[in-house]
């Protein structure tokens, strides 16, 4: 508790260091960790639905937290039920989410299932009175995603999204120096995510394959859109304080040990109004790269994730320097055969330096959360966060669709919201 | 093993041999700032670098003058035989 209580502190803190005023136009929704002493005596009643391996995960992070109280647990899998009841002794334990919803309780609830259930169970919980924290993507249809934001506006009601990168300072660090136009304007935005992994866990029983590989199964989850992109694409359209207009993609499956209905691989070309364009590509058969987000402005590369930054000229080493390093490729360098070749454009290979000045570590998680116990005991909502998360989610519905039909697909106006540059012209 | 004694004078001689290197880096110093164009701050800023050049040189210096000496050594010892 302790441990928690000063790293909530030391985070405001260091958003508060970080960039002053410009930190809050490029993250207005950090507000509600503002002011936290207020609600110090306060306590937000949450039920969690679903019990899975990213439910337990959030309810560590919630245990941590004195203003959360998990009250109530949901899953219709026994088996999570017993293994979050160990953490949660305390919780009362429910199979059907709609009976955990009539506890009158409960403030608040944490929605933790396969992206198919997010709709139902969300627009359900807003119909019971209750604040809403549903893991991302919104759902695997665009509809769905709609409706669910638009119950969020017609009720009132909080709604966070399970994409922790908005809280995490790092991000918040590098688009505040992106926006301040410092770095010149953006270029083009690169997005990777790629594994070595068949995205299986183990399953007791042949019966529960649909339910515990989900990820797997159109009829559950979009796969690697719905489960990585999502996270990715938001980030560049917070960076380009944009929504792309158009998407191209193409989606195959490759590796024959990884069996599922899904793509294994994935290309998506996103550009934006200004002509910039936002590529995001995913393998499951190859590691190398890893998770990368590259953001190439014209005098500096960001790469958030690793959250670092590069400078596009580098100042001159000092004169005494350039006269040492003359003089020692006189007397040591080999005589060149040939002209030059496309060897000296290789990438850059400096440090770079780093975003916050220091390694940073976490990945938000914490921060998005104690953000969501303080919204569900002030009933307020952070700006602009569900909008952006709201189209986190449509970018990656769009550019899944986009393969599935395999032709560009422009942004449906029937899906647009007032926010940035899109206006619901259809209301 | 035998006490060896440094005298006043062999110190002098050795704080001149140091003055007079980093005299020199200085002024190779200046040289380049002029040639490469570079802020002449780097008169002040690159002091570190000056003093550590400093030190290479009067210890490559060092291995010569103890290497000669050593080749003197040898030459006396041959010749008074």
């Amino acid at each position: 508790m302790k441990t928690n209580t000063l790293g909530r502190r030391e985070f405001i803190k260091d958003l508060t260091l970080l960039a002053g005023t410009s930190l809050l136009a490029t993250a207005p929704w950090i507000e509600i960790l503002s002011d936290t002493g207020n609600t110090r005596n306060e306590k937000a009643r949450l039920g969690i639905i679903g019990c899975g391996s990213r439910g337990k995960y959030l309810i560590q992070h919630l245990l941590q937290n004195k203003k959360a109280e998990i009250v109530a647990i949901c899953d219709d899998l026994d088996l999570h039920l017993q293994e979050t009841g160990v953490l949660v002794p305390s919780a009362r334990a429910y199979s059907d989410y709609r009976a955990l919803l009539e506890d009158k309780t409960i403030d608040g609830v944490v929605i933790a299932t396969p992206p198919a259930h997010h709709a139902s169970m969300t627009i359900a919980s807003y119909e019971a009175g209750k604040h809403v924290f549903v893991e991302k993507a919104l759902s695997i249809h665009m509809e769905e995603a709609l409706a669910i934001y638009q119950a969020h506006k017609a009720g009132g009601k909080v709604l966070f999204v399970g994409q922790q990168r908005f809280f995490d300072p790092r991000y918040i660090q590098c688009m505040a120096m992106i926006h301040s136009g410092e770095f010149g304007s953006i270029q083009s935005i690169r997005m990777n995510w790629d594994r070595n992994t068949d995205w299986r866990r183990p399953v007791p029983e042949p019966g529960l394959e649909r339910k515990i590989n989900w990820r797997l199964y159109n009829e559950y989850s979009r796969g690697l859109m719905t489960e990585l992109a999502c996270h990715q694409l938001q980030v560049g359209m917070w960076a380009m304080k944009s929504i792309p207009c158009k998407v191209m993609g193409i989606g195959s499956r490759l590796s024959r040990k990884h069996e599922r209905e899904g793509y294994d691989n994935v290309s998506c070309l996103y550009s934006f109004e200004n002509g910039v364009k936002m590529t995001y590509e995913s393998t499951n058969s190859n590691k190398f790269y890893g998770l990368e987000e590259r953001i190439l402005c014209e005098r500096a590369t960001f790469e958030p994730e690793r959250g670092k930054y590069y400078a596009e000229e580098l100042p001159p080493a000092s004169g005494l320097m350039q006269m040492i390093s003359q003089a020692e490729n006189s007397l040591f360098d080999a005589i060149p055969l040939a002209g030059s070749s496309w060897i000296p454009e290789t990438g850059y290979a400096g440090q770079g330096k780093y975003i916050l000045g220091s390694k940073p570590d976490g990945d938000g998680t914490r921060q998005l959360l104690e953000a969501y116990v303080e919204s569900v005991i002030t009933g307020l909502q952070p700006a602009n966060f569900a909008e952006e998360a709201y189209y986190g989610t449509q970018l990656c519905l769009l550019g899944h669709r986009a393969m599935d039909e395999e032709r560009p697909l422009a942004f449906p106006e029937e899906f647009k919201i007032d926010y940035l540059n899109h206006k619901n012209v259809l209301l | 093993m035998k006490d060896t004694v440094i005298t006043r004078q062999q110190k002098i001689k050795e704080l001149i041999y140091l003055s007079i290197l980093f005299l020199l880096v200085c002024i190779l110093n200046l040289i380049s700032i002029v040639i490469y164009k570079t802020s002449f701050t780097e008169l002040f800023s690159e002091i570190p670098r000056v003093l550590l050049i400093t030190g290479i040189l009067y210890f490559i210096i060092l291995l010569i003058r103890i290497l000669i000496h050593g080749l003197k050594t040898v030459y006396r010892s041959l010749f008074k035989k």
